[in-house]
C-alpha cells in the first residue's frame, strides 16, 4: 500500500485527469491486517490513497453482509455493483455505476460481480443478495445511460473470459478494468468487434495498472497505452501510509 | 389525539420534502456529479487500476 500510494501521487503528479479503480477482492484477506480488522484497514487505505470507485468482488461477500454494509459506510469512495441484488428484491445492494466528469466529457463507471458469488452463499435458508445476469445487467445500465455518458468503463469483477464476452457482445464500452481471479496483462486487449479495451493488473498488491488513454472531444480513443508495473523495491514507500501501516501492532510477514 | 393528527398530516409533507431533496425509498441511486459546464477537449486520462489484493498491504517484492 506505501508504494502504491506513492505511484499513485506521481502519476496523479504529471496528469490532471487520473482516475483509481479497484475491480473487486480487495478486502477479503487470509491473514495479517486486513483479516485482523475485518476489512476495515483496507478500506481506510483506500480511502487515504484516495479510490475513485471499487466493484464488489465475489470474495469480499465472504466477510458477510453485515460486515461489508459497514464498511461500504465507512469508504469515501462508491462500492459499486450493477448486478447484486438484496434478497429477492429490486434493490440493488450497492450502487451500479457513478460519473465522473473530465475535460467535459461524462464518464461513467460501472461495477459489475462475478456470479460465482452465489456458490458460497447459497444453501441455508434465504439467500441474503440474488446475482443476476452480468451482461444484460451492463445492458441495461447502459440503456439507462444513454444520453448520459460520453465514456464507459467497467469495473469488471467477471474474470477475463468473461470480459471478453462482454467486448464482443455489448457495444459503447470503452475501456474493461478486470479482474477475477487475478491475472497478470503486460498490455491491453482490444476487441476487435466494438474496440472495447481490456486490462488486468496481477494480484496482491504486487502490481498497478496503468492505462492511459488519448480521447478526442468526441470521446473517441484516438490511441492508449497499458502496462502493470511491478510495485518492487525502487518505489520508496509513501511516508504517511507507511507511518500509518506501522501504527498496526501484528508485523506484515508479507 | 391532537398530536396524533399533527403527526399523521405531517407524514405527506415530509415524504413530499424527502422526494424533493433527491431520495428515493428502497433503492440504491448512483451517484452522479453534476453536468458538465465546459465543452468536452480532446484529453488523456490516466486509469490505474487494482484488482484481487485481497487484503494484502505489503507486495512482496
Amino acid at each position: 500500500m506505501a508504494r502504491r500510494a506513492t505511484f499513485i501521487q506521481q502519476v496523479r503528479d504529471q496528469n490532471p485527469y487520473v482516475l483509481l479503480l479497484d475491480a473487486g477482492n480487495a478486502l477479503i484477506s487470509m491473514e495479517g491486517i486486513g483479516a485482523t480488522t475485518e476489512g476495515q484497514a483496507i478500506v481506510e487505505g483506500m480511502n487515504r490513497v484516495g479510490y475513485d470507485a471499487m466493484t464488489l468482488g465475489d470474495q469480499d461477500f465472504r466477510l458477510g453482509i453485515d460486515t461489508l454494509r459497514e464498511l461500504i459506510a465507512e469508504a469515501h469512495f462508491p462500492f459499486l455493483s450493477a448486478n447484486v441484488y438484496v434478497g429477492n428484491t429490486q434493490t440493488l445492494f450497492a450502487e451500479p455505476y457513478r460519473i465522473v466528469n473530465m475535460a467535459g466529457h461524462r464518464i461513467a463507471i460501472i461495477g459489475v460481480t462475478n456470479k460465482d458469488l452465489v456458490s458460497f452463499l447459497s444453501g441455508g435458508g434465504a439467500e441474503p443478495v440474488l446475482v443476476s445476469e452480468p451482461i444484460q445487467s451492463i445492458r441495461n445500465v447502459l440503456a439507462d445511460l444513454a444520453g448520459k455518458a460520453d465514456i464507459v468503463i467497467v469495473c469488471s469483477n467477471l474474470g477475463y473470459d468473461q470480459d471478453r464476452e462482454l467486448a464482443a457482445q455489448v457495444p459503447g464500452i470503452t475501456a474493461i478494468i478486470g479482474g477475477n481471479p487475478g491475472m497478470l496483462m503486460p498490455e491491453p486487449y482490444r476487441d476487435p468487434t466494438y474496440g472495447a479495451l481490456i486490462v488486468q493488473a496481477g494480484y496482491q498488491g504486487e502490481w498497478i495498472g496503468k492505462l492511459t488513454l488519448q480521447i478526442d472531444e468526441k470521446g473517441q480513443v484516438t490511441s492508449y497505452q497499458g502496462e502493470a508495473v511491478v510495485l518492487g523495491q525502487e518505489i520508496a514507500d509513501d511516508a504517511a501510509i507507511r507511518a500509518w501501516l506501522d501504527t498496526f501492532p501484528t508485523p506484515q510477514p508479507y | 389525539m391532537r398530536y396524533t393528527r399533527g403527526y399523521a398530516a405531517a407524514v405527506p409533507v415530509l415524504l413530499a420534502a424527502l422526494l424533493l431533496a433527491g431520495c428515493t425509498l428502497g433503492g440504491v441511486e448512483p451517484l452522479q456529479t453534476p453536468a458538465p459546464t465546459e465543452p468536452p477537449q480532446a484529453f488523456q486520462l490516466v486509469v490505474l487500476h487494482t484488482n484481487d489484493v485481497r487484503g494484502f498491504m505489503e507486495p512482496c517484492g
